[in-house]
């Protein structure tokens, strides 16, 4: 490694991390690892300040810390914001619509684990939005299906407007682009959600 | 802009021009300096390329990337200018086509990709007939491939311009019935692309492109079989790259062919079911992406081709 290579040896770091996932380590471990290599660059990361340029592995490991947090991640979920923030102004095309997309996910992901659904399903759409302003459509039958479940969820849990024609028409988008992709198994989930909870039938 | 395996464009040339690896190399290099750039084993320096391809009397210049914009006020326009031609967007097109075409240098690359641009805006402005955009656009593409036509029965490394210049050009002979001719150049285009020259994943958007306007074209001339296996092909390749817009188009060119197969008998009527399952495929994955304009083109279309309603 080159001497007083700082984005070299982040690098080096980033890359241990990913083996240190395949061989499924500690989580602990995990973040405690991805935190010391976000400092290389970008220092005591949970000092506030403004909106910064990031490096792509910059941007993944600060993916990696926020996945593997616990209660620290309100910081890492303001730092994910900014990150976000910059790659809606810096980025273009496909890079800026596949990164976008990532950063959601992981938001997403970390709502429903808290069962947030308020903000999930705010999450869930922006990434919608984003997805359909390019060409792409992967993740597009997940997310659908996620914001059928979350507005079932929203109406149950927190006694929310049960929107369920909305919630219906989520589910047959995701039921027919789980065709197209052939995932038979995702799309009897669909029918079984239907038919459970809004006690619909969707036709193939 | 795409990357282009170099060696693989010198190798394709000389067997375009039929000469050998010797025949090519005599007083310019050794023929294993030859035999190991086009095997992409050794870098080939400018002037070596230059010379080699001078030999093989193609016009240097066509081949090296060359950047349109000279400044990111002129790359945004020309984003601005591709977006609109997407959306069909003639006339906002052709306004971004001006303006780029003050900006822009004199080069012979920037030229020609102008002047394509200026031959489609021209005929879906309605100033030019079918006829003239064809000659406009040979003119176009013989301003780097002078003898284009006799390339066209070779696997001849087009660059990404060029293809996109003879797909213009298939195309504008489909518009006025010229089926053969557009089948022709379309089927050639894809001999040449399947050679895998070009890098990068532009390579298969273009190929898509390509496979998906030659089965349309099919389809008009009643080819169904070879429309539908064309078809298929891209069905994969679209999915492959994630290409959602592409996707709505060929879920519902499937279910037309189908449609279309079983009323001459080439199928089971019961297929109809399948041309069901693609239309309604189509209509939810234009509502997914938010595109209601074309949603509600499939499902006027569902109505008409099946006489049903959508679910």
């Amino acid at each position: 490694m080159p001497k007083e290579e700082k984005i070299h040896e982040q690098y080096c770091i980033f890359e241990e991390i990913l083996i240190m996932i395949a061989q499924g380590r500690a989580t602990g471990q995990i973040f405690e690892y991805a935190k010391n290599g976000i400092s290389i660059t970008l220092g005591d990361w949970r000092k506030k300040r403004r909106v910064c340029l990031y490096n792509l592995i910059e941007v993944e490991l600060l993916l990696i810390l926020f996945h593997y947090s616990n209660s620290q991640n309100e910081m890492i979920e303001q730092e994910l914001l900014n990150v976000l923030e910059f790659v809606m102004k810096y980025y273009s095309g496909k890079k800026r619509e596949k990164l976008g997309i990532k950063i959601y996910l992981e938001l997403i992901h970390n709502k429903k684990q808290k069962n947030d659904y308020e903000e999930l399903l705010l999450y869930i759409q922006k990434a919608l939005a984003l997805i359909n302003r390019g060409t792409g459509y992967a993740e597009l039958a997940d997310l659908y299906f996620l914001l059928g479940k979350t507005r079932e969820r929203i109406s149950v849990e927190k006694n929310g407007e049960w929107k369920k024609e909305e919630c219906l028409q989520e589910c047959k988008i995701a039921f027919h682009l789980y065709q197209i992709e052939q995932k038979k198994e995702q799309a009897d989930e669909v029918i079984m959600f239907c038919k459970e909870k809004l006690q619909c039938q969707i036709i193939g | 802009m795409s990357n282009y395996r170099i060696g693989d464009v010198i190798r394709l040339t000389r067997l375009c021009m039929g000469i050998t690896q010797e025949q090519l190399c005599e007083n310019i290099c050794s023929v294993q300096t030859l035999h190991r750039i086009e095997n992409g084993k050794t870098s080939v320096k400018k002037e070596l390329y230059i010379k080699l391809m001078k030999k093989m009397e193609r016009i240097p210049e066509r081949c090296y990337a060359v950047c349109v914009g000279k400044d990111i006020e002129l790359i945004e326009e020309l984003e601005m200018y591709e977006m609109a031609l997407q959306q069909g967007d003639y006339q906002k097109a052709d306004h971004y086509l001006k303006r780029i075409k003050k900006k822009a240098d004199g080069n012979l690359i920037t030229n020609q990709y102008v002047l394509k641009g200026e031959a489609i805006t021209d005929y879906y402005c309605k100033r030019s007939d079918g006829e003239t955009t064809i000659r406009k656009l040979e003119k176009v593409i013989q301003m780097t491939l002078p003898n284009y036509k006799e390339y066209l029965d070779k696997k001849f490394p087009f660059t990404e311009q060029e293809i996109f210049c003879l797909i213009s050009l298939a195309n504008a002979n489909a518009h006025i019935d010229r089926d053969e001719e557009a089948i022709k150049i379309y089927e050639n285009l894809l001999d040449c692309l399947r050679m895998d020259y070009i890098a990068g994943d532009n390579i298969s958007h273009i190929r898509l492109v390509t496979m998906r306007n030659l089965a349309v074209i099919y389809c008009g001339c009643k080819m169904y079989e070879k429309a539908y296996k064309l078809n298929s092909e891209c069905l994969k390749q679209a999915e492959e790259n994630n290409e959602g817009l592409k996707m709505i188009e060929l879920l519902s060119d499937k279910a037309l062919i189908i449609l279309r197969q079983i009323s001459r008998g080439e199928r089971e009527s019961t297929d109809i079911d399948l041309a069901k399952q693609c239309l309604r495929q189509a209509y939810y994955l234009a509502v997914a992406k938010n595109n209601m304009s074309v949603a509600s083109i499939l499902k006027k279309a569902y109505r008409k081709e099946l006489n049903d309603e959508m679910e």
